[in-house]
C-alpha cells in the first residue's frame, strides 16, 4: 500500500481532495432537508416532544373538516371528466371565459387572477379560478347535452308559452343624449333609417346590423343576440318589441330615452337554434330546482360510477338531493 | 484498477444521495379507492393532499398548540368548573336536541366538547403563564410604567408662548391641581392626561421615550422638549413599582399580537415542534411562520 501511495501520490492526493469536496457537497446539499420519521411503518408528520402525529391521524382529523366537501367537488369533478369530451372549440371557449373574466376584474375593479383564486378557492373549493370556469363551463355542456336527450320533457307547449323563446339580432344607432340629438347624430340615425328602408330587407338584416350598428359587441356577427325569452335582462322597451315579433320579422325602430334607437330581428323560435345557449339552459334549470343535481347524478350513474364507503355515497345523494332512482 | 472503480462508484453514490430528502409523508393505505368512475379512480391520497392543499396547515398548528397547552397546562377544579358552565349554557340556549347539537358542532360524545372547551380556557392561560414565568426579565426589556401627559403646542411659532404656559401648567400640577383640569387648559390633547401604560416600544416621541427610560421612581417631568420641535410635554409618572403596573402590563401584552406569536415560538421550540412533512412545512413556512421554532 505504501509502495502504491509513493509512486500514485499525487493521484492520492487528487483523490483525497475530491472526497472532501464530495462530503461537503453532500453536507450542503442535506443541512437544511427535514428530518424524516416513521412509527411503526407509519410516516409521521409532525411531533410535540416524544409524541408523534402520523399521516393517518392527520387524514382524520382532516375529514372531520373538509372530507365531505372535497369528496362531493371530487365526485363533480369527476362526473364532469367522465362525460365531457375536451374539444378544442370547448378548451378556446373556457380560456376565453377565464381572460375576459380577469381583464375585466383587473380593469375595473384593480384585482387580478390571485384575488379570483382566493374566491375559486374559498367560495367553491376549487383550487384557482381557472379550474373553477373550467368545471361551469364543462357543467354547462353536460346540462345542455342532456336537456337536449330530454328536449321533450323540458321545451313543452307549456315552457314556450310562459317564456316565449327565440333567436334575437339587432342594430342599434347610439345617441349620447337621445331626447336631445345632436345634428350630426340626427344624420347617422336618418341616414341608417333610409339605408334600412331602400336597401335592405329581413333576409340582409345581417349585412345592414353588420355595417350600420353601433353596438360593439354585436355588430361584427350581423348584430347576433342570442337567445332571449321573458326571464331576458333587457331594456322594457327592448324586450317588449323583441317577444312580440314572429321568426323572420322585424320591428319598427324602437327609441330606448337611455341609448339610442333600436332595429330588432326575430332570426329563429326553433329549439335547435338555441338548445346549447347558456341562456336557455338558465331558463330550464330555475323552471326545474333540482335538475342540475339530477343531470350529475344521472351521468354519474352512466360513467359507472362505484363508491366504496356507503357513508360517502349516502353524503352525495343527500348533497344532490337525489334518492336512488335519481328522482 | 479495481480500487479507483470502487472509488468512483463510491463518489457517484455519494453524490446521487445529495439529491435525498424533504420527504412527503405518505398514508399506509393512500392507494384505497374511495370513489371510482369507469377507469377513474380517487384515492384517500387523492382526498388527502386536496384536504391539505384547503387546510394550508391549520389543523396541524392547531393540534400541536393542543399537544403543547395540555402539556403545560394541568386542568383544575376551576376549569372544569368553568367548562360545564359553558356547556350547560350552550345546552340551555338549544332548540335541537343534544345530540344533535353536538354532531352540528362535529362531536360525537359531550366529553369531546368539554375536552375542546378545556383546551380553549386553557389556551388563554398559556400566555398568561408565560407571563408569570417570565415577568421579571419581561419587565426588564419592556420596562413598563403608568404616566399622564400634556402636550403644549407651539402655536404660531409661539416658542415663548408655549414655555410660560408649560411653566405654569408645572406650577399648578405642583400646587395639587388636578392634572386633567391643567391638561383641559393647557394641552392640545387631553385623553393623553389618562393614566397609561408605556414601554420601551410604546409609539411615543423619542424625547419623552428617553425620559421614561431614565425615570425610577412616580415623578413629574421638567418640560421636554418634542423631537420635531413643534411643542412641550409635561410628563407624570405615576406608577413606577412592579406590583403596580403588572396588572395593566399583562392586559398590554395579552393584545399584543407581536407578543403573542413570540409566545407561541417559545412554546413550540420548547417542546421540539417537528415537521417532518415537506408539504406541511411549506404551508406553515408560509402561513404560520412564528410557531416555526427557533434554531439554537
Amino acid at each position: 500500500m505504501k509502495e502504491f501511495l509513493k509512486q500514485n501520490w499525487f493521484v492520492a492526493v487528487i483523490a483525497v481532495f475530491f472526497i472532501g469536496i464530495s462530503i461537503f457537497y453532500v453536507y450542503d446539499q442535506n443541512k437544511d432537508n427535514l428530518p424524516n420519521k416513521v412509527v411503526d411503518g407509519k410516516d409521521v408528520v409532525f411531533s410535540v416532544d416524544d409524541t408523534n402525529f402520523t399521516a393517518d391521524q392527520l387524514y382524520d382529523e382532516l375529514y372531520k373538516s373538509y372530507g365531505k366537501s372535497e369528496l362531493f367537488l371530487k365526485f363533480y369533478m369527476g362526473v364532469i371528466d367522465a362525460n365531457v369530451e375536451e374539444t378544442q372549440e370547448l378548451t378556446d371557449q373556457i380560456n376565453s371565459a377565464i381572460s375576459q373574466t380577469v381583464s375585466y376584474y383587473t380593469n375595473y375593479y384593480g384585482y387580478g387572477l390571485e384575488y379570483l383564486n382566493q374566491l375559486a378557492r374559498y367560495y367553491y373549493g376549487y383550487p384557482d379560478f381557472p379550474t373553477y370556469v373550467e368545471y361551469q363551463i364543462k357543467a354547462e355542456t353536460l346540462y345542455s347535452k342532456y336537456i337536449g336527450e330530454h328536449a321533450q320533457d323540458y321545451v313543452t307547449e307549456e315552457f314556450i308559452a310562459k317564456h316565449n323563446p327565440r333567436v334575437i339580432s339587432y342594430c342599434l344607432i347610439k345617441l349620447d343624449d337621445p331626447s336631445n340629438p345632436t345634428a350630426e347624430e340626427t344624420d347617422r340615425l336618418n341616414a341608417a333609417q333610409k339605408a334600412w328602408s331602400e336597401e335592405y330587407s329581413a333576409e340582409t338584416f345581417a349585412d345592414f346590423a353588420k355595417k350600420y350598428s353601433e353596438d360593439a359587441s354585436t355588430a361584427g356577427s350581423g348584430g347576433k343576440l342570442g337567445y332571449v325569452d321573458d326571464n331576458s335582462r333587457l331594456v322594457d322597451a327592448f324586450l317588449k318589441a323583441a317577444l312580440s315579433l314572429e321568426a323572420g320579422q322585424v320591428s319598427e325602430w324602437i327609441f330606448d330615452e337611455n341609448y339610442g334607437y333600436f332595429l330588432i330581428k326575430c332570426d329563429s323560435k326553433n329549439y335547435e337554434d338555441y338548445a346549447t345557449d347558456a341562456n336557455f339552459l338558465s331558463t330550464v334549470l330555475s323552471d326545474n330546482a333540482n335538475l342540475a343535481n339530477e343531470i350529475v347524478w344521472t351521468y354519474a350513474q352512466n360513467a359507472n360510477i362505484t363508491f366504496t364507503d356507503e357513508a360517502v355515497r349516502d353524503y352525495i345523494m343527500q348533497q344532490l338531493n337525489v334518492d336512488k332512482d335519481g328522482e | 484498477m479495481k480500487k479507483i472503480k470502487l472509488l468512483v462508484i463510491t463518489l457517484i453514490t455519494v453524490l446521487l444521495l445529495a439529491g435525498c430528502g424533504n420527504k412527503v409523508a405518505k398514508l399506509s393505505n393512500g392507494s384505497d379507492v374511495l370513489i371510482q368512475f369507469g377507469d377513474t379512480k380517487i384515492t384517500r391520497s387523492d382526498l388527502y393532499y386536496s384536504m391539505l392543499e384547503s387546510d394550508a396547515g391549520n389543523t396541524v398548528i392547531s393540534l400541536a398548540s393542543n399537544m403543547i397547552v395540555n402539556l403545560e397546562i394541568e386542568t383544575t377544579d376551576e376549569m372544569l368548573a368553568e367548562a360545564q358552565e359553558q356547556i350547560e349554557t350552550y345546552k340551555a340556549s338549544l332548540t335541537d336536541d343534544w345530540q344533535t347539537a353536538l354532531e352540528k358542532l362535529g362531536f360525537e360524545t359531550e366529553e369531546q366538547l368539554l375536552e375542546q372547551i378545556l383546551t380553549s380556557i386553557k389556551s388563554e392561560r398559556l400566555v398568561s403563564k408565560y407571563i408569570d414565568d417570565n415577568l421579571d426579565a419581561l419587565i426588564e426589556e419592556y420596562a413598563p410604567l403608568l404616566a399622564k401627559m400634556i402636550f403644549i403646542k407651539y402655536e404660531n411659532n409661539d416658542i415663548a408662548g408655549a414655555k410660560q404656559k408649560a411653566a405654569e401648567a408645572i406650577n399648578d400640577i405642583k400646587n395639587g391641581e388636578d392634572f386633567k383640569t391643567v391638561a383641559e387648559k393647557y394641552s392640545v390633547s387631553v385623553p393623553m392626561a389618562n393614566e397609561t401604560l408605556y414601554t420601551r416600544y410604546s409609539s411615543v416621541d423619542y424625547n419623552v421615550l428617553q425620559f421614561l427610560l431614565a425615570v425610577m421612581e412616580p415623578t413629574l417631568s421638567e418640560p421636554i422638549e418634542n423631537q420635531n420641535s413643534s411643542g412641550i410635554y409635561i410628563v407624570q409618572v405615576t406608577k413606577t413599582n412592579v406590583e403596580q403596573v403588572k396588572e395593566s402590563f399583562i392586559a398590554s401584552l395579552n393584545g399584543n399580537q407581536d407578543f403573542i406569536a413570540k409566545v407561541n415560538n417559545y412554546y413550540f421550540t420548547k417542546h421540539s415542534f417537528t415537521i417532518y412533512d415537506i408539504k406541511t412545512f411549506e404551508y406553515i413556512t408560509t402561513n404560520y411562520p412564528s410557531y416555526l421554532p427557533t434554531k439554537d
